[in-house]
């Protein structure tokens, strides 16, 4: 038995996506290494391992999961969709009212005895994205698309983000454009989908103009001005903050030049807030160039390359937009992080899906790598039944 | 299969539109790096790692005592920066409070709560660079604020950021402030005029290098070069002397309501200047140091002063004997179409060469010149010229004016140019050249060049000094100079200058009173203006010191040199004639044998006996047999008396010089500590008390 079928013999599943797997996660050791060295003197006395260790369990724990859920029949997933669905909206619920304020917002929820802070909007994504898939399967309709899917997802969408986006707007609007993919992937009429276009830009910009009166929207202002900031770009004039952090990125991302200064050279991490997370791509880029930013993007459009052989080879529509979802989730997530590093989105604080720093956030992605790869290796699995069903008829 | 098939290209258009994105994003890493590269990494160089230059301390420019002309003061902005990386809300919070009551005590210009207020203000903008007061404050206060509550967190967590900033002060206001100089408001660019300017290089110092460096979230400084302070420039000015002749040049230009004066003072051994002001008016009775350095900058046709010269040539080529005589007749006579005119104006008819010189007839030096010189002038432009007279000295600052003697055969040379260069016209000196002639003549024929700065200083170590150097070893024989000083000091005995004699000490010099021409228009459209000038040097029995003293445009009716610039030269004489030591020694030498002798210490035998007898003084109990003697003063002599201390007591050294009382003291076995100057006035241990070997006593002198 050679190494090759060893591998696939406990890594089932896609192989290439396996492959993106270890290639983000090493980069991402080696980043947050570099980047946390601020941070370690700050709290750890200059110890600059304790941080890339502690990334390291957390990644070890995160592959675990993978490998644990890929093992597991994508079925599970459908079944327990509603029960996640409504256990992450009364998480947010909580999280609304008690939520740790964390990086001045209160999107952190920590469980009581235990310790550990986590994002329920994590959870709520998933879950979400596992609900809309189902409800889109059901409904599937040879002629009238996914008509009746509209109603139910919209509502649950609705919940979600509305419990979401005052205190943490891009991820509600990540939400809703990966729901807003999935209906359409799904097949839900265009005039529906249209119609929610048009009614969420109008809700919006009613909710912007009104920000200022309206008191629990006391995140509104730093939208404005990262908006404003985005719009403007008066680059040299204002100081303000989310004008900084945007400078600094790209900054990083123009010094790194083709090569990069190689690694554990980035000069930005000292200056970048969060550059263990937020900005981390732009910190590969100046220290791994061009060609780093290359390999980056490479992997996530490899990786919803894959997502699509995935559709392509499944014979139900459930898995097909389970595993499509899950990857626009991730994919477009890592998109969003890596335009808003070289300035062309405005500042949020979106994570680098598997490679930023953040423990829970990682193990959240990994139960969603786990589906998607949950997915590919039932699919193989049915593709060798199916081969070896019609090798036995040719017999 | 319509729904996998529509499930399919829907992903492939998703698909498409997110290579569409991936190939943006990297577009756009691709356009920040090539296109936008170069300002980014400008910007980049900038934020991590910074070089700041540690500027180096200006050095002084000292008077020639040491005390200090120019010096270089540090004062401090005060900044803070309120977003400092350790300033946590709740330390600002737990002390803005002190802090601003801490600030209103110490500047007393606003109430605690006022500054507490624009405090938090501040911080509210998070500035970064708030300036918290606008006044500058000096290093003493500045140890003080960094104690104060926050601030003495430091940088990094209280945010406190002291700017030093270095002033140029004088410590003696606009003494000689011209010729000290200044420097350009842009710091770098160094000294703009005078010393500061001439000697920029040495004064400057070098600069050194700090690099900031960004290390894991900290700056780490990096001394990569030393700043090395300047130098100090000592220069040859007196103080002392430099302040009397600026005040009483004030007061003469005042008087006469003068364009403007100078008045040089110069060593005659060495050329060294002792002092040099240029005073410019501003309005009418105030006068300002730092117009124009009118003394060493400003040639003009010197006038009488110039006949010194034309003396020197005739006497040097033998054509005249001072009891000769020469008929100046009724006080003109004419050159060609132009006539020479006496100031005296009936005329002095015959008299000798010495008188001609005395009087400064107009007519006589002329008629001598012209007489000797008509056939061959170059001759006796010759002779001005191998005096060094149509020569810079090559000074050590810039704007050395440029001499200007006629030579025969030039285009503007005319039949009466001999006539009128003779009496000091159609040529230019600056009053520092005219000077340096005159020092010449003081310093039996050899001309110096004149100097400011005696040596240069580092840490206190002279690192280079500047030697006297000699212009002309000697402008004419010694029998002329000796003769052409017995003409100047008769200008002062019963000459022109007579005004300015005096019994204490003997001055030569010459007045001088040049028309000159106003502006460009010459004289006559200008319309003329007087200079008044005096040069000359003293005591003329043994020269020390020359001095010229020009006033320039006296439009108070008096314009003759002797009132002008004489009654300046006077006081600047007496003044340094009384405060030099070194000229008063025919005096004080003569003990005065009437009277009661003056008090002197007691103190060691041979010493006494060595000191008085050489002053003659007689002494009464010379034979005393006593290693220590006490002495009494009396008429015609000076008693010795023993002076006996018992052994194992503590003697009393009160009125004994500090050595004596130590050498004493200390073979009695006592450890003496001194303090003071002077005479013992008091000692700690009372006299006639038992000595313990070893016992401290501390003898104050004063």
């Amino acid at each position: 038995m050679g190494l090759k079928t060893t591998l696939q013999k406990y890594f089932k599943g896609d192989p290439i996506l396996w492959g993106v797997i270890a290639v983000l996660a090493a980069i991402s050791l080696l980043a947050v290494y570099s980047s946390t060295g601020s941070l370690a003197y700050k709290y750890q006395g200059g110890n600059t391992y304790y941080y890339m260790f502690k990334h390291f369990v957390f990644l070890l724990v995160g592959i675990g999961i993978i490998w644990g859920i890929h093992q597991m029949d994508y079925r599970m997933f459908a079944k327990y969709a509603t029960v996640g669905l409504w256990a992450s909206i009364g998480l947010l619920l909580i999280t609304l009212i008690t939520g740790v304020s964390l990086n001045s917002a209160s999107r952190w929820l920590t469980v009581p005895g235990i310790g550990i802070s986590f994002q329920p909007s994590e959870l709520a994504k998933l879950a979400l994205i596992m609900y809309i898939a189902r409800t889109l399967a059901r409904h599937q309709d040879d002629k009238a698309g996914a008509k009746d899917a509209f109603r139910p997802i919209m509502t649950y969408v609705g919940i979600v983000c509305g419990l979401i986006f005052t205190e943490d707007f891009s991820t509600a609007f990540l939400i809703g454009f990966i729901a807003f993919l999935l209906m359409f992937i799904g097949r839900v009429p265009f005039k529906y989908l249209a119609s929610t276009v048009g009614v969420a830009v109008m809700l919006v910009t009613i909710l912007m103009l009104a920000s200022p009166y309206l008191p629990f929207l006391h995140r509104a202002q730093t939208w404005k001005t990262r908006i404003e900031n985005f719009v403007g770009g008066d680059k040299l004039e204002d100081n303000s903050e989310g004008n900084y952090q945007s400078r600094q990125a790209q900054m990083a991302v123009a010094t790194g030049g083709l090569f990069g200064k190689g690694p554990g050279n980035s000069n930005q991490r000292n200056f970048l807030p969060h550059p263990y997370s937020d900005f981390i791509f732009a910190i590969i880029v100046e220290e791994w160039g061009a060609i780093g930013a290359l390999l980056m993007i490479l992997c996530y459009v490899v990786f919803l390359f894959r997502a699509g052989v995935i559709v392509r080879g499944s014979m139900r529509t459930f898995p097909a937009f389970l595993a499509i979802g899950l990857s626009y989730l991730l994919v477009f997530q890592g998109f969003f992080n890596m335009g808003v590093a070289v300035g062309i989105f405005p500042v949020t604080g979106q994570p680098l899906p598997l490679v930023s720093m953040g423990g829970t956030s990682i193990l959240f992605t990994c139960v969603a790598m786990g589906a998607i790869l949950s997915v590919s290796r039932n699919n193989m699995e049915e593709a060798q039944k199916l081969k070896e069903e019609a090798g036995i008829a040719t017999a | 299969m319509t729904i996998k098939r529509d499930i399919t290209w829907r992903v492939g258009v998703i698909y498409l539109a997110l290579v569409v994105l991936a190939v943006v994003v990297f577009g756009k890493v691709v356009y920040l790096q090539v296109v936008e590269g170069p300002e980014w990494h400008a910007m980049e160089e900038k934020m991590t790692s910074q070089e700041r230059e540690i500027e180096a301390n200006r050095g002084n420019i000292l008077a020639s005592d040491g005390r200090k002309l120019a010096c270089s003061v540090p004062s401090y902005r005060l900044y803070m920066d309120m977003m400092a990386h350790g300033l946590t809300d709740e330390i600002f919070e737990d002390n803005v409070d002190s802090l601003g009551w801490y600030l209103s005590n110490f500047f007393k210009d606003k109430s605690a709560s006022a500054y507490k207020k624009s405090l938090k203000d501040a911080r509210q903008k998070g500035r970064r660079y708030y300036r918290i007061q606008r006044r500058r404050v000096s290093f003493t206060e500045l140890k003080k604020i960094k104690q104060f509550p926050i601030f003495r967190l430091g940088k990094n967590i209280g945010g406190f950021i002291p700017e030093q900033l270095d002033r140029r002060k004088k410590p003696f206001g606009i003494l000689a402030s011209r010729t000290i100089g200044k420097l350009y408001e842009e710091k770098e660019k160094g000294g703009m005029v005078g010393l500061e300017r001439a000697y920029n290089e040495e004064l400057k110092g070098q600069n050194g290098v700090n690099t900031f460096t960004r290390i894991s979230g900290r700056w780490i400084p990096e001394e990569i070069m030393p700043p090395r302070n300047g130098k100090d420039v000592m220069t040859s000015f007196d103080i002392e002397i430099q302040d009397v002749a600026e005040n009483s040049l004030r007061k003469q230009l005042i008087k006469h309501n003068a364009h403007h004066g100078v008045a040089i003072l110069m060593e005659v051994e060495t050329g060294a200047i002792k002092a040099l002001v240029n005073l410019h008016r501003k309005s009418e009775g105030n006068y300002i140091e730092d117009y124009f350095n009118y003394a060493i900058g400003e040639a003009t046709e010197p006038g009488s002063t110039f006949k010194l010269a034309s003396m020197i040539a005739a006497l040097e080529d033998g054509y005249i004997n001072l009891e000769d005589t020469i008929d100046t007749g009724k006080g003109y006579c004419k050159f060609y179409d132009r006539v020479m005119r006496d100031s005296h104006h009936s005329g002095f008819g015959k008299i000798t060469y010495r008188e001609v010189f005395e009087k400064s007839s107009n007519v006589g030096i002329s008629k001598m010149i012209v007489e000797h010189y008509k056939s061959d002038p170059k001759r006796y432009i010759n002779r001005i010229c191998s005096m060094g007279l149509d020569k810079k000295h090559g000074l050590q600052i810039k704007g050395e004016g440029d001499p200007f003697i006629k030579y025969p055969g030039s285009k503007t040379w005319s039949g009466v140019s001999l006539p009128w260069i003779s009496i000091g016209y159609e040529s230019k000196l600056t009053p520092l050249q005219t000077l340096a002639l005159y020092n010449a003549v003081a310093n039996n024929g050899k001309m110096m060049k004149p100097y400011f700065v005696n040596g240069i200083y580092e840490h206190g170590e002279l690192i280079k000094e500047y030697e006297p150097t000699v212009l002309n070893p000697s402008i004419c024989s010694l029998g002329t100079i000796e003769k052409v000083h017995d003409l100047l000091v008769g200008v002062v005995e019963h000459g022109t200058a007579k005004n300015i004699k005096n019994k204490d000490y003997l001055i030569a010099g010459k007045t001088g009173t040049a028309q000159i021409a106003k502006g460009r228009g010459g004289y006559k459209k200008g319309g003329v203006e007087y200079q008044a000038s005096f040069a000359g040097y003293f005591p003329a029995d043994r020269p020390k010191y020359s001095c010229i003293v020009v006033v320039n445009g006296p439009s108070n009716n008096v314009y003759y040199g002797n009132e002008v610039a004489g009654t300046v030269f006077k006081q600047i004489s007496d003044r340094v004639y009384a405060s030099g030591f070194d000229m008063l020694d025919e005096h004080a030498e003569e003990i005065p044998d009437e009277g009661i002798l003056p008090y002197s210490k007691g103190g060691k035998k041979e010493d006494l006996l060595t000191v008085f007898d050489r002053l003659n003084v007689t002494i009464e109990g010379d034979e005393v047999e006593s290693d220590w003697i006490s002495t009494k003063a009396q008429e015609h002599k000076v008693n010795f008396k023993r002076k006996s201390f018992a052994r194992g007591l503590v003697p009393n050294v009160k009125g004994m010089g500090a050595k004596d009382a130590v050498t004493l003291l200390e073979n009695m076995g006592l450890n003496v500590i001194v303090s003071g100057r002077g005479r013992v006035k008091e000692q700690s241990l009372t006299a006639g008390g038992r000595i313990k070997s070893g016992t401290r006593i501390i003898i104050k002198l004063g």
